[in-house]
Formats: structure tokens, C-alpha cells, sequence
């Protein structure tokens, strides 16, 4: 070992060297002072210390302390915990929604039974619901409904039926209601056809 | 893993934080005075010491003061809060003693021996003239001396304190020894200071 190595190790942080350290010491009288020198000054910090040891914060500091640990301990009393509060926000927040629901119900005019377009396809099964049938839209005779934005049939016009299969959700367009778990069903359905091409109505045979 | 035993300081904390006001000035008074001294030799004032110590043990009273017990010692963490305020003391620039000289003065001439001018550091004017040198280290190093020579704490705590790893800690207070040792040989005009002298290999 030589002394960058010795030095390295920074002995003078260690109360005991190691043997091959020890060794190095015994050897080389440079390090051997340097290392006496440390010692000292570590001596002479232990004295340093032990002559610094009766500061210490005035006693207004405690007093001080002590008020606030008081104060904050009164606060906390005025104040429930967290776990009282939370629960009662809670149910606030839900009286008040409950309020504001019952408030909406009441005031909400009739909805008609009858209409010509679906708004949307309503729940299976919900309270209140109103299922429409063939009956209730403006069918013709055989049953066939125009379908919306398509030209009126001519009394003398020739007109051709296809029959097809489409899914239920279909009955929507001509303002028949669809329950939403049936939605996708495929029901048969009567299109007639104008001399044009195009559809102009629909009966749905298995609804 | 096994989960650190709380010493006396760790269940006076956990008695504080159930209101514990006997709990609270016991741990006052068991760790003030090392604030307080850590606080002064940093900062160089008692104003701010004082300042430094109140606000250290009024953080212990919030809700949420961080302290975590898997992290160290109750005694590292107050000695980390008091160093992030008095380094926040001293960035506003008001440092009652200048010291930040970061500079640990390079050249490393070779090894020479001088008399020894430490043998009084235990007499009344030798250790004035270390507590001097102690003030007037550079930040880095004089924080360390004052952790682990001054206040005696182990390198572990002081790494926590410190925020660094313990080797960081060595070697840190490995330099400022060699720097202390430098000021006291400047102090009494000797010739080469002992920091600077660099090891000859010479093979032993």
C-alpha cells in the first residue's frame, strides 16, 4: 500500500485502522504524523463540542411552541374530524339532488302518444312506457306505411312488393317503437316499391 | 424486511401526533439544543438559529410534515429540516458569516511534514481558533463537520439529513478536515498547510 492508497481510505474516519493499514503507519513516518495530526484535531473538535454543549434555544422558544401546540389542539377540537364531515356532505349532496329530481318530475308536461317519428329507442320494460303499434301510425289498408320523405303512390301507378329482412331497428324509421334488447332482430318486411325504383312504404310482417 | 424498532424519539413523535402536549415538549427539549447549535454554526446568527428551531419543531405540529420512519431517525429529519431553512436563510443573502467559498483551493504540492501547530487545540485559545476555522469552511464541509464532529451524530443520520449517500458524507468530511487542518496551520503562519500536501508514492 502507499500512501495515496492509505489516504484513500480515509483512515482518520475510522477508529481502528486495518492490519495492512496499520502496517502502512508503522512504515512511513509522513503518514504517520499526518495521521497523529488528525487525531488531534479530532481531540480538539471533542473539546469544541463539549464546550458548545450548553447553548441551546432561549426558553421563549418552548413557550412559544408550547402556545401552538395549544391553539392547534383547541382547533381541532372545534372542528369535527374529517370522518364527521364526509358522510354528511354525502347526504346533503344526495337530499339535494333528490329535490331537484322530484322538482323536474312534477313540472314535466304529458309526452303524446302517438307521433309520427321515434326520438329514440325506449328502455324494455321502463315504467310509464308506451309501445306503438301498426295500429297507431298512419297505415294503409294493407298495412303498409309510407315511409318518411318518400313520394306518395299514384292510385294508378304499378308498384312492385319485395320482401326482405331487416332488423327491427328498422321500425324506428316509420315511428314504431323497439324495445333496446331487440334492437338488432331481424323481423320481415313488405317494401313496396314505386315505378321509379324506390321505396316508398313498409309493412313488417312478424313485429 | 425487517421494520426499524421506533426509539424514545420515534414514540414521542407518534405520542405528539395523538395530541400528546408532555410528548411534544419532551421532544423539544431531548433535540432543541442540537437545532439550535447546527442552526448557529450554519448561519452564524442566533437570531436566526432561534427563528430556525421554532420553525423546525412548529413543522413537527402540521398535519402532514412528512416525516417517514422507514427513511431514518426522527433526529435526521429535524437535523433536514433545519438545514433546508437555514440554506433558505442564506440564499436570501443574508449570511451572517461568509462563507460559501466553494473553491477548495487546488495545487497539490508533495508531501512535506511541519512542526505540529495542533498540540494547544485543547486549550482555551486553540479550540477558539478551530470553532473559527469551523465557521469559516465552505457550506458543504462545514455542515458536515458540525453534524457529525460537533454534534456527534452518525453518518447515516447525517446522510439523511444531508440528503446524500453516506459515502458522500466521508468524503465530504474527510475534505473539510484536511481544509481545517489548512486554516489552523494559516492561523499560526506555518508553512505548508497540511490540506495540500499531496502523497508521495513511496511504495511501502
Amino acid at each position: 500500500m502507499n500512501c495515496q492508497e492509505f489516504w484513500d481510505r480515509m483512515p482518520e474516519l475510522s477508529n481502528q485502522l486495518l492490519r495492512d493499514e496499520t502496517e502502512h503507519v508503522e512504515a512511513c513516518p509522513d503518514c504517520s504524523r499526518v495521521l497523529q495530526r488528525q487525531r488531534t484535531l479530532e481531540n480538539g473538535m471533542r473539546h469544541l463540542s463539549a464546550e458548545l454543549q450548553s447553548l441551546q434555544a432561549p426558553p421563549r422558544v418552548e413557550a412559544g411552541l408550547t402556545a401552538a401546540f395549544r391553539a392547534q389542539a383547541l382547533r381541532r377540537e372545534a372542528i369535527p374530524p374529517r370522518t364527521v364531515w364526509m358522510p354528511l356532505f354525502a347526504g346533503i349532496a344526495a337530499a339535494v339532488l333528490m329535490a331537484i329530481g322530484l322538482f323536474l318530475m312534477r313540472d314535466r308536461p304529458a309526452q303524446p302518444v302517438h307521433r309520427r317519428t321515434a326520438p329514440a329507442v325506449e328502455l324494455a320494460g321502463a315504467p310509464g312506457q308506451t309501445y306503438l303499434t301498426v295500429n297507431d301510425v298512419a297505415a294503409d289498408n294493407d298495412g303498409f306505411i309510407p315511409l318518411p320523405n318518400a313520394e306518395q303512390i299514384a292510385p294508378d301507378e304499378n308498384v312492385n312488393v319485395v320482401r326482405v329482412e331487416v332488423p327491427r331497428s328498422a321500425m324506428l324509421a316509420v315511428g314504431l317503437t323497439v324495445s333496446a334488447d331487440q334492437g338488432s332482430e331481424l323481423v320481415e318486411a313488405d317494401v313496396k316499391m314505386g315505378s321509379n325504383g324506390l321505396a316508398r312504404a313498409v309493412r313488417f310482417l312478424n313485429e | 424486511m425487517t421494520l426499524r424498532q421506533p426509539d424514545a424519539d420515534h414514540l414521542l413523535f407518534l405520542r405528539l401526533r395523538q395530541r400528546d402536549e408532555e410528548a411534544f415538549v419532551t421532544l423539544y427539549r431531548r433535540r432543541q439544543a442540537p437545532i439550535f447549535r447546527f442552526a448557529l454554526h450554519m448561519s452564524g446568527s442566533a437570531t436566526v438559529a432561534e427563528d430556525v428551531t421554532q420553525e423546525v419543531f412548529m413543522t413537527l405540529l402540521r398535519e402532514e410534515c412528512g416525516f417517514d420512519p422507514e427513511r431514518g431517525t426522527v433526529s435526521g429529519y429535524l437535523f433536514g429540516i433545519a438545514r433546508k431553512l437555514v440554506l433558505r436563510h442564506l440564499e436570501r443573502g443574508r449570511p451572517d458569516v461568509a462563507l460559501d467559498t466553494e473553491s477548495d483551493e487546488g495545487g497539490s504540492p508533495e508531501l512535506a511534514i511541519t512542526d505540529d501547530p495542533l498540540a494547544e487545540l485543547t486549550h482555551r485559545e486553540g479550540i477558539e481558533a478551530l470553532r473559527r476555522a469551523v465557521v469559516t469552511l465552505p457550506r458543504r464541509y462545514r455542515e458536515v463537520v458540525v453534524l457529525c464532529d460537533l454534534e456527534e451524530i452518525d453518518y447515516a443520520e447525517a446522510a439523511v439529513a444531508l440528503g446524500c449517500p453516506i459515502g458522500t458524507v466521508r468524503s465530504r468530511l474527510h475534505r473539510a478536515r484536511a481544509l481545517l487542518l489548512e486554516k489552523l496551520d494559516k492561523d499560526r503562519g506555518q508553512g505548508l498547510p497540511l490540506s495540500r500536501l499531496k502523497p508521495v508514492r513511496c511504495e511501502i
